[in-house]
C-alpha cells in the first residue's frame, strides 16, 4: 500500500499513538490527503494514503481499511465508481465509504452506494463527525 | 443552485454590496495604494467574526511593517478587542523565514498555521511583497499553486493583501487565482479626498458594481453603497392624487398641487425665492401631519429656524420638520445621499426638500455623478410615493433655464422657474416650464414673500 507521509517526524509521532481504526484516504491532491491525515491522526486513527483510484481498489481488498474517504473527481476512475466496486467486492463489502467533492453530490454519493457524504473544504470538525459517525477511533 | 455560505464582513452596507459577505472558502485580494485602508479592512472582518469557541483568525505579516505596527494602530479602533488576542485572533509574521528561504517559506508557514491554528479567516498583508521577493515568473506560479492548492483544500478565507496597481491585475498571477478583488481607493477631485472601494471581480455573488463611497471613522469602516435606481422598477401604483405645494396661487398654476409621489425642481437666481418656496412646501408638509424633510447644505437649522418664523411658522410646525443640514465643506455626495435614503425609510418620509441639488454638484466635481445619484434617488421616491421638491440655483440675469438645469430637469416631473425683475419695479416672478400629466399654467406670475409666507399672484 502506498501510504503518503510528508514528514518523518510526523511519521514517527503516528507510531508512539495508539492505534485506531484504520482510514484510507483517496485523494488527487497531496495537502488534501496530508492534512486529512493531520487532522484525523490527532483525532486517533490511522491514515494512509492513495493517490490513484484506479489501482485503489486491489490495494483496498488486500488490506481492507475501516473507512475510506474518497474524492469524487478523481481521473480515471471516479469516487462513484470507486465506491461502487468497493461494495461489490466481496473483501471490501464492509468497509465504510465516504465520499466527499467540492461538488455538492449527497444524493449522487447515496446512489452509489457510499455511507456518507462530505462536502470540501476539508473542515475539521465536520471530517471528525463524520468519520466517528461510521467507525470507532 | 447551490448557494455558496458567506463570511459576513461585519459591516452591514459591505455586505450588502457583496451580496451578504465573501464566500467562505474563497481566495480574495485586497488591493489599494498605501493609506487606503486595506489593513483596517482586513481587520475589522477578522474581529467581527471573532466568537468563542469558534474558530480563531490568523493575520499573517510579511515584510512589509513589522507586526507591532498593526497592533498599535489597531487598538484605536473599537472594534479591536484585547482579550481575543492569542485566543481568538493570532498576529503572525513569516518575516524571518521569507529573509531567509524566499517565497518558499510561503506555503510552509501557511500549512504550519492551518495545522496548528485551524484558522477560519487567514489574512497575509502584504502579499505584494512576496510577489517583489520570487526571482522568476516560474517560481512565483509554482508557489502559488501549491498554495492556492492548500487553501482550497482547507476550509478557510484567505486574504491576500497587497499595494497593487489596476493594470497589474493583468499580468499579475495571484489575480487569476483569486475568488474575489476588492480595491480601495482615494480620489482628490476636490479639496478633500474622498474613499471609494469596488468590487472587481467575486465568483459566484452578486454584487453590486461600480465606486462606493466609505470613510475610515473613528468606530471603523463606514460605508456607503452606491444609491442605484432598479434596473427594472418594481410595479406600484401610482398616485393619483395630488398634494398642495404649502402655495395656493402654485397650486392653482399645477392644477391642483403636485403628482404625489413627483420629484418638482425649482430653479432661479439668487434672491428668487427658492428657499423660502422650499420652506414653504415643507411647512405645508408639517401642517398636513406628513412626516416631512429637509435638506440643506447652506443654512444650519438654527438659521432654517428664523427663516421659517420670517414665514409665520408656530414653534409646533418647525418642531414636527425633520432637518437634515450637511457642511457644504464637508460634502461628500455618496453618503449624504445614501444617508438621506434611509433617513426617508426609517422615518416614513413623505415630503422631502432638497436645497439645493447645485451644491452637491459643486461639492462633487462631477455633476454626472450627482445627476445619476439623484435619478436613482427619484426613482426610489417614486415608488415609495415620496414627493420631493428639489432647488437649483441659476445665474443672474437669467437667461433661460439650459446645461445643467436641463439635465437635472429631465429628471422632474414639474419644473418651476422663479426670476428676479430689477426694474422698475421689482418684483419676483414665478413660472412653470413643465408639470407632467398636468394642464399647468404657462402664465409668468408674481411671487410675493412676506410674514404671511408666499404667495403668487
Amino acid at each position: 500500500m502506498v501510504v503518503t507521509r510528508r514528514d518523518d517526524r510526523e511519521a514517527g509521532r503516528r507510531q508512539e499513538a495508539a492505534p485506531g481504526s484504520r482510514v484510507v484516504v483517496v485523494d488527487r491532491d497531496a495537502r488534501v490527503r496530508d492534512l486529512v491525515d493531520h487532522f484525523l491522526h490527532e483525532a486517533g486513527y490511522q491514515v494512509a494514503g492513495l493517490a490513484d483510484s484506479s489501482a485503489a481498489l486491489a490495494q483496498l481488498e488486500a488490506e481492507p481499511p475501516a473507512l475510506v474517504l474518497c474524492e469524487i473527481l478523481m481521473p480515471g476512475l471516479d469516487g462513484f465508481a470507486l465506491c461502487r466496486q468497493l461494495k461489490a467486492s466481496a473483501a471490501t463489502r464492509g468497509v465504510k465509504v465516504l465520499l466527499f467533492s467540492m461538488l455538492s453530490a449527497h444524493l449522487r454519493a447515496a446512489e452509489a452506494g457510499a455511507d456518507g457524504f462530505l462536502r470540501k473544504p476539508i473542515a475539521e470538525t465536520a471530517l471528525i463527525a463524520a468519520v466517528s459517525a461510521l467507525v470507532p477511533r | 443552485m447551490d448557494d455558496l455560505l458567506r463570511l459576513p464582513t461585519g459591516n452591514a452596507e459591505l455586505d450588502q454590496i457583496l451580496g451578504g459577505g465573501f464566500p467562505r472558502g474563497s481566495i480574495n485580494i485586497l488591493m489599494g495604494e498605501p493609506g487606503s485602508g486595506k489593513s483596517v479592512f482586513a481587520e475589522s472582518m477578522v474581529f467581527a467574526n471573532t466568537r468563542p469557541g469558534d474558530r480563531p483568525s490568523v493575520y499573517l505579516a510579511t515584510l512589509a511593517e513589522p507586526l507591532d505596527k498593526f497592533v498599535r494602530y489597531l487598538q484605536q479602533f473599537p472594534f479591536f478587542d484585547a482579550d481575543a488576542l492569542g485566543r481568538d485572533v493570532f498576529y503572525d509574521s513569516m518575516g524571518d523565514q521569507l529573509l531567509e528561504r524566499g517565497i518558499d517559506a510561503v506555503v510552509a508557514k501557511v500549512e504550519e498555521v492551518i495545522k496548528a491554528r485551524r484558522p477560519q479567516i487567514i489574512v497575509i498583508d502584504s502579499f505584494k511583497v512576496i510577489h517583489d521577493l520570487s526571482s522568476s515568473p516560474a517560481e512565483q506560479r509554482q508557489m502559488l499553486y501549491q498554495l492556492t492548492s492548500l487553501l482550497t483544500a482547507y476550509d478557510t478565507t484567505a486574504f491576500l493583501i497587497g499595494e497593487y496597481e489596476e493594470d497589474e491585475m493583468r499580468s499579475f498571477p495571484e489575480f487569476a487565482i483569486a475568488d474575489g478583488v476588492v480595491e480601495l481607493l482615494r480620489t482628490k477631485t476636490t479639496a478633500r479626498d474622498e474613499r471609494f472601494l469596488r468590487v472587481l471581480k467575486l465568483r459566484g455573488s452578486g454584487y453590486q458594481q461600480g465606486m462606493h463611497a466609505f470613510q475610515i471613522t473613528p468606530a471603523g469602516l463606514a460605508v456607503f453603497p452606491r444609491l442605484v435606481s432598479p434596473t427594472e422598477p418594481p410595479r406600484y401604483e401610482q398616485a393619483a392624487d395630488q398634494i398642495t405645494t404649502g402655495i395656493a396661487g402654485l397650486d392653482n398654476m399645477l392644477v391642483n398641487g403636485l403628482m404625489r409621489g413627483s420629484v418638482a425642481l425649482v430653479a432661479g437666481p439668487p434672491g428668487a425665492g427658492k428657499t423660502t418656496l422650499g420652506l414653504q412646501f415643507a411647512l405645508a408638509g408639517a401642517r398636513n401631519q406628513e412626516p416631512t424633510l429637509y435638506v440643506n447644505f447652506q443654512e444650519n437649522p438654527t438659521q432654517l429656524e428664523r427663516h421659517l418664523r420670517s414665514l409665520g411658522a408656530s414653534g409646533a410646525e418647525i418642531a414636527a420638520l425633520d432637518f437634515f443640514y450637511a457642511s457644504p465643506v464637508e460634502l461628500q455626495i455618496d453618503s449624504i445621499l445614501v444617508a438621506v435614503f434611509h433617513r426617508i425609510k426609517e422615518r416614513g418620509i413623505r415630503r422631502i426638500v432638497l436645497d439645493a441639488v447645485g451644491d452637491l454638484a459643486t461639492a462633487s466635481g462631477d455633476p454626472q455623478r450627482v445627476f445619476n445619484y439623484l435619478y436613482a434617488l427619484s426613482q426610489h421616491l417614486a415608488v415609495i410615493g415620496v414627493t420631493a421638491l428639489m432647488t437649483y440655483e441659476l445665474p443672474h440675469p437669467l437667461v433661460g433655464p439650459g446645461g445643467e438645469v436641463g439635465r437635472f430637469s429631465a429628471l422632474c416631473d414639474a419644473l418651476i422657474v422663479l426670476d428676479l425683475d430689477l426694474g422698475e419695479r421689482p418684483r419676483r416672478t414665478i413660472r412653470v416650464l413643465k408639470a407632467r400629466g398636468v394642464g399647468h399654467d404657462l402664465k409668468v406670475r408674481e411671487m410675493q414673500i412676506s410674514h404671511a409666507g408666499v404667495t403668487v399672484t
